[in-house]
């Protein structure tokens, strides 16, 4: 039986500098169901980019994945050569970046970069492909889409941008999309009518999404499972509403317990923790990597790295302290 | 009096100009368009929008690095007026400010105490005296005293903060302006950066115009919050009311738009989508400059800007439509407030 | 452009003014010159208005340069103007060879050594290029002569054909001093290619292109490419200019009847007015080929057609 949705198993992906290695992603597995929103929440450096673009193959230079498996529709994406992988890029599995201006091509079009999509997997001719691209525009509530599909990157704001990127992703009507970031660099009120976007057009057209982001609101308000990402691995996973109510790994509860949230009392003062997230070189602090800054380090906890433990049917954390 | 800062219909027009041997004016780009608050001692402004609302110019004008086009700012009773650039320089250290960037804002070529010390070279202090100064700042803002001979470009984004900081507190002014000086940080460090700031005003007393994107920050950290959109203030109220009731309509879409990090509140949470994009500072829309995204919009919203009344108590807002509904009871402009003070 | 004429053409009045020797001794001082007799002298010197005060001479110069008649050879009498725009397409010929040659060589090898960064290709190629810039024009020139001299006992052609009576000709005898024109610009271009497409790998927008499932082939061929040659186009504009300047010692060497010869010997027998013209025209080449890079620089680059400076 093939296995539905998307199943990574052990991923590592690391840097290789002159000197030393650098353990962007060490070992991190998952599941994601057909349909599902998955959340991959971290802060900046723990390796959550890298871990997605690792997905794809698309793993940035002087990185190297040694190891891991990410099965789709039952084959290992990772195993796969190049002409293959080109091949599910843009049609089965589709990814949204976070900074539209620099991920976009600002010598072309935009309708030319979406019609692309098309001309690459659909085989369409020009007229064909226009003419998908506007619909597509359409799609995503751009404004005057045939005036903007003339448009260079440069001519459009930074919201336009984004669902330009959106079209071109969604344009093969991919089984799975990966959402880097996708509104960090927009407002507030264009994040949340991007957002809504993703997650409606996505609902429509049934595809899976995973949501890339630091942002503990936006999970809150769209993803149905989220795993915690700190130094390169997972330590915590769980449905959303499961581990907002009951946080276990120390990290996750004061993540959750550092971010200012609208309905509190004002001038009150946030809870934190001292330090800052490890290098992930060789200075990454053995066992769990995030005992330096916990408060119930024990001695274990400085040699071996934590296994995760199921705690209920849709939760499991990686610690030592926490009984499973 | 305790109200250290008054800012009256504050205004802060950019001309475009096109061509190379005759400059002629194609446009004006009305970045701040009318902009009025007090902030009193000891407490902290929150001036929240989105990008284009006119909130860093804003700030920038407080701090003299922009020449208003018109309005005016009283500064610890001081009309900092048309000699603008003169006046300023004497207030020089009352007022300072601190930058969004942190890798950008500080010379990575300086020393940690060359940074913070930079304020003082105006006060003829000696060198041993300075680094006593320098020493006490870096301890108030959480600094390892060891890293005094550090160059700026080895610290991180949360101790270049923090030297940031440390550089606006050394001459312990009354007000200081913060230009988005979270939104770089990761969520654990910006935590840390907030309380900080709460804790230097406990201790030091002074003031913040705390301008930010951010509405869960700014909510955080303010006694007051004033939202701006298309170079003007559309609603003015106490940080805790912004969440509780607010009236105008851009700042409930703007509300909605920021998610709360719980499910369960999320849930069950009202939903409002604005339609369209900001419009150009360029080409404003006539009369309420929100009123075409605006899903109560009336006849009058299109043709009249409407001004800022206190349409409750201790809650300004700028809403013909808000105005309306809160009736006849409370609708005092500042004019009207302190003829009934004398009055009575 | 034209302010740069006009600055250009005062100038280059008041250089040949500095320009030690009076012109009209200078010409009959030759091999069985007479000696002139002061009257001959002032015949000639008020024939060529020579004699006129300065300021009149110049404006005389420049208005008549204006008008395209750049006055007559005090060397031979003949008209500037003609003799100046007979050489201009040798010229120019021998600078757009030199630098499609550079253009077709340069851009390949640039690209290659990007692609293999930092393996063996990219730094033979970059040695290569090291030794190529660092060969004046004129030294290679003659090296190559006398290569070819004492191998094949091959001659520098004594009468080269022009682009209107005989291209394939006059791009067979022009090929080699074209060539060795280029040596030096592709040494440059070269380094030029590979540090702007080596930018051009890093952008974001090539990982997009993958994500989409393009292959990679024509992730370079189709976005890095385009993208990676603007800066190239301005550094060939800057060469262009440069290479007009190396042309004229090239056809020193090679006896290339062109422009740079012109000069040369006009400015050798004080012949002013064909000096001046002769200079005007090079001015006038490079001003084109200014122009054209700018153009092209349009064309390529939408952002520069639209002003870009649309900041938020």
């Amino acid at each position: 039986m093939i296995p539905e949705g998307l199943q990574v198993r052990d991923l590592c992906t690391y840097f290789f500098g002159r000197t030393s290695v650098n353990k962007a992603v060490d070992g991190i597995s998952y599941e994601v169901r057909t349909g599902e929103i998955m959340a991959i929440v971290g802060e900046s450096g723990c390796g959550k980019t890298v871990s997605a673009l690792s997905l794809l193959q698309l793993n940035p230079p002087g990185s190297r994945i040694i190891r891991g498996q990410v099965l789709w529709e039952g084959r290992d994406l990772l195993r796969m050569g190049a002409d293959e992988i080109s091949r599910i890029r843009g049609k089965e599995i589709s990814m949204v970046f976070q900074e539209p201006l620099t991920a976009l091509n600002p010598i072309m079009t935009i309708g030319q970069q979406i019609a692309e999509v098309f001309q690459t997997h659909e085989g369409l001719d020009k007229k064909e492909a226009e003419r998908k691209t506007i619909e597509m525009l359409e799609g995503v509530a751009m404004p005057d889409p045939e005036k903007r599909a003339k448009s260079y990157p440069f001519q459009l704001s930074g919201g336009m941008r984004q669902r330009a990127m959106i079209a071109m992703a969604l344009g093969c009507r991919p089984a799975l999309l990966i959402a880097d970031e996708p509104t960090t660099a927009v407002d507030v009120t264009i994040q949340a009518q991007l957002l809504e976007l993703i997650t409606s057009v996505a609902k429509e057209i049934k595809t899976t999404v995973i949501l890339i982001t630091h942002n503990l609101g936006i999970v809150a308000r769209y993803a149905s499972k989220i795993v915690i990402m700190y130094a390169g691995k997972f330590v915590e996973k769980g449905e959303t509403a499961e581990l907002y109510a009951h946080p276990r790994h120390p990290y996750t509860i004061s993540l959750l317990k550092a971010v200012p949230r609208l309905d509190q009392e004002s001038k009150q003062k946030l809870v934190t923790i001292d330090g800052q997230p490890p290098p992930l070189d060789h200075r990454l602090p053995p066992g769990c990597s995030f005992h330096p800054r916990c408060i119930h380090a024990r001695e274990k906890c400085k040699e071996e790295i934590p296994a995760f433990r199921r705690i209920s049917d849709n939760h499991e954390v990686a610690c030592w302290f926490v009984e499973g | 009096m305790d109200i250290l800062l008054e800012v009256k219909d504050l205004k802060k027009y950019f001309p475009l100009t096109k061509g190379i041997l005759r400059e002629r004016q194609i446009g004006l780009i009305k970045a701040v368009d009318g902009v009025s608050f007090t902030i009193k001692k000891g407490e902290t402004l929150g001036l929240v929008g989105e990008s284009g609302c006119g909130k860093t110019t804003t700030g920038r004008c407080i701090m003299g690095l922009e020449e208003p086009t018109s309005g005016k700012i009283i500064f610890e009773d001081k009309d900092l007026g048309s000699s603008y650039g003169l006046e300023f320089k004497k207030l020089q250290g009352r007022v300072q400010i601190i930058f969004q960037d942190p890798y950008g804002s500080l010379d990575p070529r300086l020393t940690a105490e060359q940074i913070i010390a930079e304020p003082l070279m105006v006060e003829k202090f000696n060198h041993s005296e300075t680094r006593e100064k320098v020493k006490e700042v870096m301890g108030l803002v959480g600094l390892d005293l060891e890293m005094i001979n550090r160059y700026a470009h080895m610290f991180s984004g949360g101790q270049r903060q923090r030297i940031s900081i440390a550089r606006a507190i050394i001459r312990r002014p009354s007000l200081i302006v913060c230009d988005e000086p979270v939104s770089a940080l990761d969520v654990s460090i910006q935590a840390q950066i907030i309380n900080l700031f709460m804790e230097l005003q406990e201790k030091l007393g002074h003031s913040y115009l705390f301008i930010a994107h951010d509405l869960s920050v700014v909510r955080n950290i303010s006694d007051w919050v004033a939202v701006m959109y298309l170079g003007k203030i559309v609603e003015i109220v106490r940080a805790m009311e912004l969440f509780r009731k607010p009236l105008h309509f851009y700042t409930r879409a703007l509300i909605s738009a920021v998610p709360i990090p719980d499910p369960s509140v999320e849930k069950e949470r009202q939903r409002i989508l604005l339609k369209g994009e900001v419009p150009s500072p360029l080409n404003p829309p006539s009369g309420c400059h929100f009123h075409p995204r605006c899903w109560e919009a009336k006849k009058i919203c299109a043709e009249e800007e409407p001004r800022m009344k206190e349409v409750e108590p201790e809650h300004w807002a700028a809403c013909w439509v808000v105005e309306k509904q809160l009736g006849s009871r409370r609708l005092k402009t500042e004019g009207e407030r302190i003829l009934c003070k004398i009055l009575s | 452009m034209f302010p740069a004429l006009f600055i250009m053409l005062t100038l280059l009045f008041f250089a040949f003014q500095v320009i030690p020797g009076d012109p009209v001794r200078a010409i009959f001082s030759g091999e069985g010159a007479t000696t002139l007799t002061q009257e001959q002298v002032d015949y000639f010197r008020n024939l060529f208005g020579l004699d006129k005060p300065l300021h009149i001479r110049y404006f005389k110069w420049f208005w008549d340069a204006l008008r395209l008649d750049l006055g007559l050879s005090i060397q031979t009498g003949a008209e500037v103007t003609k003799e100046v725009s007979t050489r201009l397409p040798v010229t120019s010929t021998l600078v757009i060879m030199a630098l499609l040659i550079t253009i077709v060589i340069a851009i390949p090898f640039g690209i290659l050594c990007a692609f293999y960064q930092d393996k063996w290709p990219d730094y033979v190629l970059r040695i290569v290029a090291l030794f190529a810039l660092s060969m004046p024009s004129f030294w290679v020139g003659v090296l190559v002569i006398l290569m070819f001299l004492y191998l094949w006992r091959w001659f520098p052609p004594l009468d080269y054909a022009t682009i209107f009576t005989d291209p394939w000709m006059t791009m067979k005898q022009l090929f080699l001093p074209a060539f060795i024109l280029g040596v030096r610009p592709v040494g440059v271009a070269v380094r030029v290619v590979r540090s702007s497409m080596l930018e051009v790998f890093r952008e974001d927008f090539l990982r997009t292109a993958r994500a989409k499932g393009v292959i990679e082939r024509l992730v370079i061929s189709r976005h890095a490419l385009p993208n990676g040659l603007i800066p190239v186009i301005t550094f060939f504009g800057l060469e262009a200019i440069i290479l007009v300047g190396a042309a004229v010692l090239i056809e020193q060497i090679f006896a290339i009847p062109g422009l740079g010869t012109l000069v040369v010997d006009a400015v050798k027998a004080r012949d002013m007015y064909m000096a001046q013209g002769g200079m005007l025209f090079l001015f006038i080449l490079s001003l084109v080929v200014n122009f054209i890079v700018d153009v092209l620089y349009g064309v390529i680059d939408p952002r520069v057609r639209h002003e870009y400076a649309r900041g938020k």
